[in-house]
């Protein structure tokens, strides 16, 4: 694995959150390489490579991207939306993390492609299981899609 | 019967049989005067014959120049000879309607001729020769039974039209005083129908005014009722008018205000739509943002216990643990309330459902709480149910977990579930040997953030019997709970069976609490 790549992308404004989330994950020794975004167009930014991110390659993308969907400026909804409505971005396992157990979230989330949708817990010791069971599903378990997945997809449909 | 009509009856009948009397009466009387005037006149008649005969006697000539033959009388003869028979002519023409007369004059007829032709004869040479006369001369002896015959016959004519007369003068006199008592019946009827007629007219005209005088009385006794009756009737009248004025005035009042109701019903309406968003917002605001915070507190609490635990005093630690358990409790609330908003939201879709089934996985959900204690569970058999899966198997989820966590310190926990038939419905109740609550209190039981039992008792967010009537409520049906300290508790709902039109049943006011 190349260190230069990241492993997670963690779309989280909370700065209290996002730590207790890095914390969870580091605990487990789940992730060396971890990129917070602090709001939805830095998220966009990374993923489609522009602005700040400009150097960046679509041939290198996160290995899972870790989505809030209450966000400044954009939404995690649209998020969602521009990665699954993207070619080179749709490939990329995204993973809901969020307070919100609210219905209509769920059902635009799973409408829009989302891959998991997982509500945070209150209690921290059920979060970290949470955090240790759904690295371990993405990082370990699962198989990547490998990187033809989003090269070709650059080329255009097949 | 009507009076009037009574007399003109008795009137028209009694004024046609005096017509009747009166007619009688003065045809009788015509009758009679008739008669009496054609006796009279046949009286007279017969005593013309009397005088005719008399006439006739009278005409001696004749029988003078029979007897004496005296020549020189020829001439006074011949005028009363044709005087003779003229009037025997007259006699016989008078006597016409007497046959006897008739023939008397019959008989006399042919002898006068006789004897005046044969002195004719005799006297006519005479005149020419103006000599004998005497051998012609009839002898007196001869004439003598003529004269006799003659005179006879007279007397006869004579006598029987005396006769005539005294029958007839007799029948006349009869006749004229018939006739007089006829007159004077006549007029005597006449008269006393008249009386009589007076008197019942009279008698008439005398009830008339009595029953007139009564009327007019009655009249001015009515006239008086009538004018009060008819001041009355104008009061009430403008009573009326002032209440049908009262009521157009209240019916415009009312009019106006139920404009104005349903204007304020629409920006009501409107308001309530606004609110509903807002409070939509609201719960979807908590949902994400109340809870950061919490995770916050629990989560670095959490992390100085688990990285600095062992540096901490004592107190410390327990602390943490306090403000640990508040961000779990508050979590709980907010999740409860939550659930609760979204229940208030929801429409139930009602079908026929197994409550046993439902039960079971209640009782499977809830059943951990109950730890390793050992709950003696009675659950009868439960009839199909028309309700919302979701929202019954939370209304038993709820009760269970009530149920479980009172009966925590029952020696031996007892759950029971049943059922009964009930009017229109089937009522459902969880009867647990736990706790209880005092009865006083039960009002209190269903409301939001109501409980009756100190947190340090039995924990609780005091919304979990609120979203139970709230669900039953919302099917319809009631909720209710009996129960005595230390004696257990029984909750029971109702479920109604669903309108045949297949509307759901409206929700009950003051479902929303």
């Amino acid at each position: 694995m190349n260190p230069q790549e990241y492993e997670i992308l963690l779309v989280e404004d909370d700065p209290a959150d996002a730590e207790l989330t890095v914390l969870s994950l580091r605990k487990e020794r789940l992730a060396n390489h971890i990129e917070i975004a602090r709001d939805g167009a830095e998220a966009l930014d990374f993923l489609f490579c522009r602005g700040a991110y400009a150097g960046r390659s679509f041939e290198r993308p996160p290995r899972l991207v870790l989505l809030d969907l209450k966000l400044p400026r954009v939404s995690g909804h649209e998020v969602l939306r521009a990665i699954k409505a993207d070619e080179r971005t749709r490939a990329i396992p995204v993973v809901v993390l969020t307070s919100s157990n609210q219905e209509r979230d769920l059902v635009e989330c799973y409408h829009l492609g989302v891959n998991s949708y997982i509500q945070k817990p209150v209690d921290l010791l059920k979060f970290q299981e949470v955090v240790r069971q759904f690295g371990m599903y993405w990082l370990m378990v699962n198989h990547e899609p490998p990187a033809t997945a989003f090269t070709a997809a650059s080329r255009g449909p097949q | 019967m009507n009076r009037a009509l009574q007399f003109r009856r008795r009137l028209g009948g009694t004024g046609a049989a005096v017509l009747l009397i009166l007619f009688l009466a003065f045809f009788l009387a015509f009758r009679y005067g008739t008669e009496t005037v054609e006796m009279s006149a046949r009286v007279a008649h017969t005593q013309d014959v009397l005088s005719v005969i008399a006439r006739a006697r009278q005409e001696d000539a004749t029988w003078a120049y029979l007897w004496t033959r005296d020549t020189q009388l020829p001439e006074l003869f011949r005028d009363n000879h044709r005087r003779l028979v003229e009037v025997l002519d007259h006699l016989r023409a008078l006597t016409s309607d007497e046959p006897e007369q008739q023939e008397l004059l019959d008989e006399l007829a042919p002898i006068l001729t006789t004897h005046v032709d044969s002195q004719d004869q005799s006297t006519g040479p005479s005149v020419a020769t103006a000599a004998p006369s005497a051998p012609n001369r009839t002898d007196p002896l001869d004439i003598a039974p003529v004269l006799h015959r003659i005179s006879e016959i007279f007397d006869r004519l004579e006598s029987q039209e005396r006769t005539l007369l005294e029958q007839r003068s007799i029948a006349f006199q009869k006749n004229a005083s018939e006739t007089r008592m006829v007159i004077l019946a006549a007029g005597f009827i006449t008269f006393s129908t008249f009386l009589i007629g007076g008197y019942l007219i009279q008698r008439e005209i005398l009830v008339r005014a009595s029953i007139e005088a009564g009327l007019r009385h009655a009249q001015e006794l009515l006239g008086g009722k009538y004018e009060i009756q008819r001041s009355e009737l104008g009061h009430t009248m403008e009573d009326l008018h002032a209440q049908i004025r009262a009521r157009q005035k209240a019916e415009d009042e009312l009019r106006s205000l139920n404009q104005e109701l349903e204007k304020r019903v629409e920006k009501r309406t409107a308001e309530l739509q606004e609110t509903n968003h807002e409070l939509e917002a609201f719960s979807y605001s908590v949902s994400h943002d109340l809870r950061a915070p919490l995770r916050h507190m629990d989560g670095y609490s959490r992390i100085l216990q688990q990285e600095y635990g062992p540096q901490l005093p004592e107190g410390a630690q327990h602390y943490l643990d306090r403000v640990r358990s508040a961000a779990t409790h508050m979590s709980e609330l907010v999740e409860d309330l939550l659930h609760l908003s979204r229940i208030g939201r929801q429409v139930p879709q009602r079908r026929m459902v197994c409550a046993n089934e439902l039960l079971e996985e209640a009782k499977a959900e809830v059943l951990p709480e109950a730890g390793d204690r050992a709950i003696h569970w009675k659950v009868a058999a439960l009839p199909e149910v028309e309700a919302d899966s979701g929202l019954l198997r939370q209304v038993f989820s709820n009760l269970l977990s009530n149920a479980i966590k009172f009966t925590r310190r029952a020696p031996r926990p007892v759950i029971e579930v049943g059922s009964r038939k009930e009017k229109g419905g089937i009522v459902i109740f969880v009867r647990d040997n736990g706790a209880g609550f005092d009865p006083c209190f039960a009002d209190k039981l269903f409301g939001v953030f109501q409980r009756l039992h100190r947190q340090d008792e039995f924990e609780g967010t005091g919304i979990g019997l609120a979203t139970v009537q709230r669900i039953v409520h919302k099917h319809g049906g009631r909720v209710w709970a009996e129960s005595q300290v230390g004696q257990g508790a029984t909750f029971y709902f109702s479920l109604p069976m669903k309108a045949k039109n297949g509307q759901d049943i409206p929700e009950l006011i003051g479902a929303s609490t």
